[in-house]
């Protein structure tokens, strides 16, 4: 079998669009690669529109399936090709987007999911959300990044202490570190009387690489700053308030882009506004090498979530895979594995927005707002534990490590990818209508529907290949 | 017994308002002058009451009356960093405080605006809520005796005659000069948004010339109304004003507009108190285009209503909506349930002490870490309410269900809103409370009800 893959962000272009709304797609097809290459030649595309039909058709010719897999939300699928085409895409709000209001059909992502016939996505709400548009038949899978494998070896059941002593990190790049600079050139009243102050460190240091040294019990968060889901504020100043008075709490936010000094001076703002305190934040804005990645993940105490919605979050899921317990909520995509077992629940309500991509910002959905008092309490409580509750800290750290493995590890992910491939192959690749009504009415819907194969009967394509081909 | 009344004002003491130019330090002054009135009203029954506008005549009035042996308290309505201290005319602060720690300032050489020492001053202190005066208690043990006495809102309102949903009677609200938006007649939310914006039709809201008449001396052109708003369905009504960051408005339209998205049935009317209210109505406006399309209907009056429009308004609302993160009364909440309409309304702060289940379809709400309104370093020292909004939504939902449901309940739910107003405010009550706080023997026990 022939796998096209396609990322609006690629190898290539990974350093420049790091950041972009669509930059995580790029880090999801990296985690699926090893897999899909299990199943046939992955071929990766770089112009769908042009490229996918001249690779299908040239296969079929030659008798061998070909599905392309498109990384990208819907409205930036291509929708009229003849190869399968299955979107790929992570989505955190309640409602599927059903309307248009450009000149691009695909804005109304039911159109573009009813038109390419199914999709993979990364979690049951999602599933859900698609199916209450589209009808429980249509075929949609949650398939989450397989990451659990690549940091289960991080989990060490014997590892005793809970605190970590003091470990030095190395950074390329710019660290923003509370204990070392005073925080009152960044309250709002100093920014009223003296304007915005700059943040410490030069533009050249950023080029340099410096050293940070960690201890304590650390609170670890990896986001893009500029992605106003991920909710820093409310991270940042409940963490001031509710661990005000412990010096060994820290938290360490490793932005993952470059370009994001406006949002990373409100990082500093916010926690300016909670002083004094005696916790420690520290910003890094800067390259870690695979080493110090690992490190950074090795000393860590918690793996921390405050946001609005999640498609999946990959860095909670790498965490807790390595056996680290969460601070999270757990709505949306974090439903499928946060739980009181392995994580400090974050309580959350509901509240209107609008789909992002829709420049008319019309309220068709909710996103969650986050309890503070829950997040308050999940900060104190989950020091208590690491200072002075050492068995449960442990047993939840299992909990994190092997919930995961039946979340995201590659063999279970594989078992389902491949099931699912199987019958997107055996599928036309032509348009074909999925009916929202209760009762499917193609065949090919009934078979998937009810999972059997009922003896194989012989497929579409099947009888277009033994028709022979048309050229 | 003589009581001087003083409206402490950031207007007199700019120095003491803090750098945050028109930030209201804690309850709206307006609401001051409201409590001023009602004060007045009830003392002058039987005492001698004065206003003064200056704090040093406190004291002149104070040797006069003690000359007389009549003793004499300077009433001062206003948050305790503008109250006057160090007067030999015994003073008590009368304030509203809706966050969840006093003031301890720090800001300025003022050394009110540590609240605490104004209570240490005073020595006597009268809290709109319980929630106010039991900081008060925490913070002040015994060097403060503090009392929490609301302002006596009931006998006014509870004479209002419903004109409800189930009336059967005429529903019409006239209004004077200003400005009204209803979206059954602009056409706003009966699209979705526009894109490209240039496309919309242009919204353009008549300029009307700025209220800067006082309220006491509104003309007679109020008499000959210029808007005339005619009710059907259910009617929810909500009162605030926009720059008053704590009346947290996006949530409440939104959740009406959410709830109500395919009822046509469903009024929300919103009483908008801002001084150019031309101002706000694009953003309002831009709100409810953002939600459109919406069967309900939205009336938002930016217009000046006397106390007769105002009852008027009340008579002919089926539900009264709050949904702030704090309050240090909120005097719509108490006047409209006076009136028999139920709330929906948090059962935080000052609310805790009159919305119940039997009266009200609860907000839900949570901390979170806030401002200080008047604390010009902007710091996190205190904490208000983060409303969940789709606890809004449900309590839109229950209240339609209620209005529409079986009579008793509506009966039950009305009456209850009436009783609790009573027991919480009335004057009767209030007077008694006040007198016996005040320790004023020189006043005789009326033998009114209890």
């Amino acid at each position: 079998m022939l796998i096209l893959v396609y990322a609006p962000t690629n190898s290539r272009t990974i350093a420049r669009d790091l950041g972009r709304a669509e930059y995580s797609y790029y880090f999801v097809l990296k985690e699926f690669r090893p897999l899909l290459e299990q199943l046939g030649i992955v071929i990766e595309i770089t112009d769908p529109e042009h490229e996918v039909d001249r690779i299908h058709n040239a296969a079929i010719r030659r008798g061998i399936d070909c599905v392309f897999l498109c990384f990208a939300p819907p409205h930036l699928v291509p929708g009229g090709l003849v190869c399968p085409t299955v979107p790929v895409f992570a989505w955190e709000f309640d409602t599927l987007p059903n309307e248009t209001w450009s000149d691009n059909w695909r804005d109304d992502w039911s159109a573009l999911l009813r038109r390419v016939g199914q999709a993979i996505t990364h979690s049951s709400f999602t599933v859900d959300v698609v199916r209450n548009a589209l009808g429980r038949a249509y075929p949609i899978v949650s398939l989450p990044a397989p990451v659990w494998d690549r940091h289960a070896a991080a989990y060490d059941p014997t590892r005793n202490s809970v605190l970590t002593p003091p470990t030095l990190l190395n950074v390329r790049g710019r660290i923003i570190d509370s204990a070392t600079f005073d925080l009152a050139p960044y309250t709002c009243a100093a920014r009223r009387r003296d304007g915005q102050a700059e943040l410490p460190g030069s533009r050249r240091e950023r080029a340099l690489t410096h050293a940070v040294t960690l201890s304590g019990v650390i609170y670890t968060a990896i986001f893009n700053p500029n992605d106003g889901r991920k909710n820093f504020s409310d991270m940042i100043a409940a963490f001031g308030w509710a661990l005000r008075d412990e010096p060994r709490a820290t938290l360490v936010l490793k932005a993952t882009n470059r370009k994001c000094e406006g949002a990373l001076k409100a990082m500093v703002e916010e926690f300016a506004k909670v002083q004094p305190t005696r916790c420690r934040m520290v910003i890094i804005d800067g390259f870690l090498e695979e080493s110090e990645y690992a490190r950074l993940l090795e000393i860590s105490t918690y793996a921390l979530n405050t946001s609005l919605g999640e498609g999946q979050c990959l860095p909670l899921m790498e965490y807790m895979s390595a056996g680290k317990p969460a601070i999270s909520p757990a709505h949306t995509g974090m439903r499928d594995y946060i739980s009181e077992a392995n994580a400090f629940v974050v309580r959350s309500s509901l509240e209107p927005f609008h789909w992002p991509h829709d420049p008319r910002e019309a309220i068709r959905t909710r996103r969650h707002r986050i309890d503070l008092e829950s997040l308050l309490g999940a900060y104190r409580e989950s020091f208590r534990v690491a200072t002075s509750d050492a068995a449960s800290y442990h047993r939840m750290a299992r909990a994190a490590h092997h919930g995961l493995r039946a979340h995201c590890s590659r063999q279970v992910v594989l078992k389902q990818l491949t099931r699912f491939l199987d019958r997107v192959r055996h599928r036309p690749g032509s348009v074909t209508h999925v009916s929202s009504a209760p009762e499917p009415q193609t065949p090919d819907v009934v078979r998937l529907r009810s999972g059997q194969d009922g003896g194989r009967a012989a497929s579409p394509w099947q009888a277009l290949a033994d028709a022979g081909s048309a050229d | 017994m003589s009581f001087l009344l003083y409206l402490g004002s950031s207007a007199r003491n700019p120095e003491a308002a803090g750098r945050r130019a028109g930030a209201p330090v804690g309850e709206a002054e307006y609401s001051y002058r409201f409590l001023l009135d009602a004060y007045r009203d009830m003392l002058a029954e039987t005492e001698t009451v004065i206003e003064i506008d200056d704090p040093a005549q406190a004291d002149r009035y104070h040797v006069h009356f003690t000359a007389l042996g009549e003793p004499c308290t300077l009433l001062a309505f206003c948050p305790p960093n503008l109250a006057p201290v160090g007067l030999a005319c015994p003073t008590v602060c009368l304030f509203a405080w809706e966050f969840t720690t006093l003031p301890t300032g720090g800001w300025s050489k003022d050394p009110r605006e540590d609240w605490r020492h104004v209570f240490l001053a005073h020595g006597r202190s009268i809290a709109m809520s319980e929630f106010a005066a039991a900081q008060v208690r925490a913070a002040m043990g015994d060097y403060c005796e503090v009392a929490a006495i609301p302002a006596p809102v009931y006998d006014a309102w509870a004479s209002v005659e419903p004109r409800r949903m189930t009336d059967g009677q005429a529903r019409v609200l006239r209004i004077g000069a200003g400005v009204v938006r209803d979206t059954r007649l602009t056409g706003i939310g009966q699209t979705a948004p526009f894109w490209p914006l240039r496309d919309a039709p242009a919204l353009q809201i008549p300029p009307v010339p700025p209220l800067t008449v006082p309220p006491a001396h509104v003309p007679d052109a109020l008499l000959h109304p210029v808007h005339e708003i005619v009710f059907d369905g259910m009617v929810f009504t909500t009162i605030f004003a926009p720059k008053d960051g704590r009346k947290n408005w996006r949530d409440l339209v939104s959740a009406f507009i959410w709830a109500f998205r395919d009822t046509a049935d469903a009024t929300l009317v919103v009483k908008i108190i801002h001084r150019e209210p031309e101002s706000f109505l694009p953003h309002f406006e831009n709100l409810l285009f953002k939600c459109g399309p919406f069967a309900c209907r939205v009336v938002a009056i930016g217009a000046w209503l006397d106390d007769d429009q105002m009852r008027d308004l009340a008579s002919v609302s089926d539900i009264i909506v709050n949904t702030s993160h704090g309050e240090g009364m909120c005097l719509p909440l108490a006047e409209f349930m006076s009136t028999g309409a139920p709330a929906i309304a948090p059962d935080h702060t000052a609310m805790a002490d009159y919305i119940t289940p039997d009266n009200a379809f609860i907000v839900r709400g949570t901390l979170e870490h806030n401002v200080w309104p008047h604390d010009p370093q902007a710091m996190f020292r205190t904490m208000r309410y983060r409303i969940e909004w789709d606890s809004i939504v449900e309590a839109y939902e229950s209240a339609a269900a209620m209005l529409k449901g079986p009579p008793e309940r509506r009966l039950a739910m009305s009456h209850a809103a009436r009783q609790t107003m009573h027991d919480y405010c009335s004057r009767a009550r209030i007077g008694k409370t006040l007198r016996r706080f005040l320790g004023t023997a020189s006043f005789a026990e009326t033998p009114e009800e209890v």
